[in-house]
């Protein structure tokens, strides 16, 4: 349903914008506003949170196949001992600073995916990463990102929230461009304001109104550079009004630890979603994973940023009793050769675990461990599960997208979800 | 193939196609960081080749502007402070006259993108960005040879410590992938065998050091080509490589002319044979594209977002806010938070640049800079900036401040809308209606647009 221009003079993204707009609203921008206009739907859908580990996750310094001989002879500097690990089974352990997991295991909150890749791999962070991002296996920088792809699928209601929000003060991830909509990246609330600083004497509504109009004179042409920032423009007006609106609702988050950048941003997804935002899906990430050098200390505190935060948001959701429609997914580019390198590091390699956390999922260790005695040319383990049967699971049965039509095929989808 | 007969030919105003205002300003925005009124007069009178011969070449810095730097340079290595480093270097990109080098300084800064989160060293950043400067309009080899002994390169990407029993694939594989060729020149085999090349190298003393005992002394085969290399025969070998000059070329394409297309390849060819043809020598590569046809042509005009230092740094620069209420480390924080945090870049892909440069947190964050910067901030110490004093500066008659500002900073490129609004502000032309003015101009989105 197209919002009324009611609806649309209450964004508070000022009147004169919709009025320099003329009679039609551009389409982009009443999609938007209708999601962000001042008495929202009250989000009661499910939600994905997306976790990218950015630089490669040494998967088998994660998930760690302590019995494996090969295993500790390849990694005389770096490998975890039987002692060294949480055991999940007689094969396999977590890094113990990943005690947090071992929690979420025990509460049946943690699915781990083993020897999640794709054929031919590719060792570049960035043409990894795109593949990731866009599960395509030959994409190129305009390849629409498999979210945006999926989230193309979805009807608009009236009244709904921006479909989805990327939380971070990078770049906006491949996953999320491409699609017909744009998506907003939201760093923190503080920072989300428009200050437009004139001062009282010198009449700062005309002028608020005056920049509204400029900004949506709508010069460009479709597709130019200067459309985009129009729309960038008028977009973060709307957002930033919107997400005001919501300031100081569904607050009263503790347990979050201060010191680690994640546990902050996903207090915010935790807080945007107890405060009824019916968005859907939220991306974030934590870098650092690029372990060449020296790798122990760094991966340590990576892991446990990573498990604290995630129990932390976890726990907080349950006691808000949101917590069985919100599912996590953690993965990286790639993972890393089974054999560290003089440098007490580990180069880039191929398959690694994902992880799926949340109250909907079937708990416990899914697919083969890595075969170490059957690596590729590069010494590499090879992959068992492709990336994009996690995808088609998590579109099918937890999005309700159809994920033939987003992913271009047809994936074997993987028992990782209870049947509600 | 003549330059004369491609689109590389050299630029002639002719009355059809006349040298005004809008490609002076275009020249200095891609060029450099923006320009004065008084520079932009100079330049549009004096013509084309002028406006470039000026930024080729240069005014020698006075002894005193030397000693500044220096003293500000000094201060960086003492007292060991990120801020401190970034804020030296935005002196520099404010006051250097060899503004073009700073420019491509700071592409090759993202071009070679290495970050101090994991250098860890102040004075190694401060010395890699003194390499970049000095090799910026040179041969290419020899910044690339410079780079691979250089201390933040060799910590940044695990060159230091890489040796023969085993090699470090970090800074072979980003060599070929971001440095010289671009993927599809090379085979993973490549890697390795660059990687076995590439060992050998410590930091020591703060210099990149080799070690002949900790270097792989083996034959490798690179790219073709077998023989007991070391670091400079991978350097050599890349070179001789077509794929080489193109990806440069392509490169100082998306930062001098366009980031939405690609150059086709009758654009990129000749001028990566100019390369080639030219020992690799950057600053003739970059001479022939801003002296070009194509370079001024209305269709590349406007079509790069403004990176935040270009657009922060450029702000400042064109209004000539006076050097005491410049608060080099509140602009620093202020580029940081809009996304191009100097020394600490993303990734080793450095800024993707384009589109990735607006997103609502950054727009935001573009606007509020701007905010305060023309009404004054109590917290970053600026000072409202004041239009009386520029127009007294540049001898603009009081009722002409509102259009020469229009001029300055977007020519004639806003909307007809726009242009109402804002020369309705600045009727009046007290200190705040201007301000109001002048905030009207930095809000259109064509300001967003290089």
């Amino acid at each position: 349903m197209q919002p009324t221009r009611r609806d649309l003079l209450r964004l508070g993204i000022g009147s004169a914008t919709l009025l320099a707009c003329g009679n039609v609203v551009p389409r982009f921008l009443a999609r938007s506003a209708s999601a962000l206009e001042g008495q929202p739907l009250n989000g009661k859908g499910r939600v994905l949170v997306v976790l990218e580990l950015t630089g490669g996750n040494d998967g088998l310094n994660t998930v760690v196949p302590y019995a494996d001989d090969i295993y500790h002879k390849s990694r005389p500097k770096l490998h975890l001992t039987k002692e060294q690990v949480r055991k999940i089974d007689d094969h396999i352990g977590l890094h113990s600073a990943l005690h947090a997991f071992g929690d979420l295991l025990q509460a049946q909150q943690l699915a781990i995916v083993q020897s999640v890749g794709y054929p031919n791999p590719n060792r570049s962070h960035f043409e990894s990463m795109a593949i990731w991002h866009t599960a395509d296996l030959k994409p190129t920088g305009d390849t629409p990102g498999w979210l945006a792809r999926g989230l193309d699928t979805k009807p608009v209601a009236a009244g709904s929230d921006v479909p989805a929000l990327h939380v971070g003060a990078d770049l906006l991830p491949q996953a999320l461009q491409g699609g017909e909509r744009h998506i907003p990246s939201v760093a923190g609330l503080e920072q989300f304001r428009r200050r437009l600083n004139v001062p009282k004497s010198a009449g700062p509504d005309e002028q608020r109104t005056a920049l509204d109009q400029i900004g949506s004179e709508g010069r460009g042409s479709s597709g130019s550079l200067l459309q985009f920032v129009e729309r960038s423009t008028l977009l973060t007006y709307a957002s930033s009004a919107r997400l005001e609106s919501v300031m100081g609702k569904g607050g009263g988050a503790t347990g979050y630890p201060e010191s680690y950048g994640l546990a902050q941003r996903l207090k915010l997804v935790a807080q945007l979603i107890k405060a009824g935002l019916t968005t859907s899906l939220y991306y974030t990430h934590v870098g650092g994973f690029d372990t060449h050098a020296n790798q122990a200390g760094t991966h340590e505190g990576l892991l446990r940023e990573v498990g604290d935060s995630l129990k932390a948001f976890l726990d907080n959701l349950k006691k808000a009793g949101a917590h069985d429609r919100v599912l996590v997914l953690v993965f990286s580019e790639f993972g890393r050769r089974l054999a560290e390198n003089g440098s007490a590091g580990t180069d880039h390699g191929t398959a690694a675990p994902v992880f799926l956390l949340g109250a909907s999922v079937q708990p416990g260790a899914h697919g083969p461990r890595p075969n170490l005695h059957d690596l590729d040319s590069e010494g590499d383990p090879k992959h068992a599960i492709d990336f994009r049967q996690v995808y088609a699971t998590l579109l099918d049965e937890w999005l309700s997208c159809p994920s033939a039509k987003v992913l271009g095929e047809k994936f074997d989808r993987l028992s990782l979800l209870r049947k509600v | 193939m003549p330059l004369a007969e491609t689109p590389w030919e050299a630029y002639r105003p002719t009355p059809q196609d006349p040298w005004d205002l809008r490609k002076v300003a275009h020249l200095h925005r891609r060029a450099g960081f923006g320009a004065t009124w008084a520079k932009l007069q100079r330049n549009l009178k004096d013509g084309p080749d002028a406006g470039v011969e000026r930024l080729l070449k240069p005014r020698a810095m006075s002894a005193d502007e030397k000693l500044i730097l220096d003293s500000l340079r000094q201060g960086v290595l003492e007292s060991n402070d990120a801020d401190r480093l970034k804020a030296w270097w935005l002196y520099r990109i404010q006051y250097d006259p060899d503004t073009l080098r700073e420019k491509l300084t700071l592409f090759w800064h993202g071009h070679f993108a290495t970050s101090n989160r994991k250098v860890g060293s102040i004075s190694h950043m401060l010395s890699q960005n003194e390499l970049l400067r000095r090799h910026a309009l040179g041969p290419f080899g020899e910044l690339l040879t410079g780079i691979v002994g250089d201390p933040a390169m060799l910590t940044w990407l695990d060159g230091a410590g890489s040796k023969k029993e085993k090699p470090n694939e970090n800074f072979g594989r980003e060599f070929l992938e971001l440095f010289t060729l671009g993927t599809g020149h090379y085979a993973e085999q490549d890697v390795r065998e660059a990687a076995r090349a590439f060992t050998g190298w410590s930091v020591d003393d703060n210099k990149g050091k080799f070690s002949a005992m900790d270097h792989d002394k083996g034959n490798k085969t690179f790219l073709k080509q077998t023989g007991e290399w070391q670091a400079a025969d991978i350097v050599r070998i890349t070179l001789e490589q077509p794929a080489c000059a193109e990806f440069i070329c392509r490169k100082l394409y998306r930062f001098f002319i366009s980031e939405t297309e690609d150059p086709k390849p009758e654009l990129l060819r000749p001028l990566a044979e100019e390369l080639r043809g030219h020992s690799y020598e950057i600053g003739h590569v970059v001479s022939i594209i801003l002296r070009s046809r194509h370079f001024y042509d209305k269709a590349v005009c406007r079509q790069r977002i403004k990176g935040p230092v270009e657009f922060s740094a450029g702000l400042i620069h064109a209004l000539e806010v006076p050097r005491v209420n410049v608060r080099l480390p509140a602009l620093a924080l202020a580029i940081d938070r809009q996304g191009q945090e100097l020394f600490y870049p993303p990734t080793v892909k450095g800024w993707d640049g384009g589109k990735t440069w607006l997103n609502s947190t950054t727009v935001l964050e573009r606007g509020n800079w701007v905010n305060h910067l023309i009404w004054g901030n109590a917290d970053f110490g600026l000072n409202p900036f004041n239009p009386l004093e520029w127009a007294h500066r540049n001898k603009v008659p009081t009722d002409q401040i509102t259009a020469r500002l229009l001029e300055l900073l977007l020519q004639d490129d806003a909307g007809p809308k726009a242009r109402n609004l804002i020369l309705e502000a600045g009727r009046t032309g007290t200190a705040d209606d201007l301000r109001k003015a002048l905030q009207r101009i930095v809000h259109c989105p064509e300001f967003q647009l290089a």
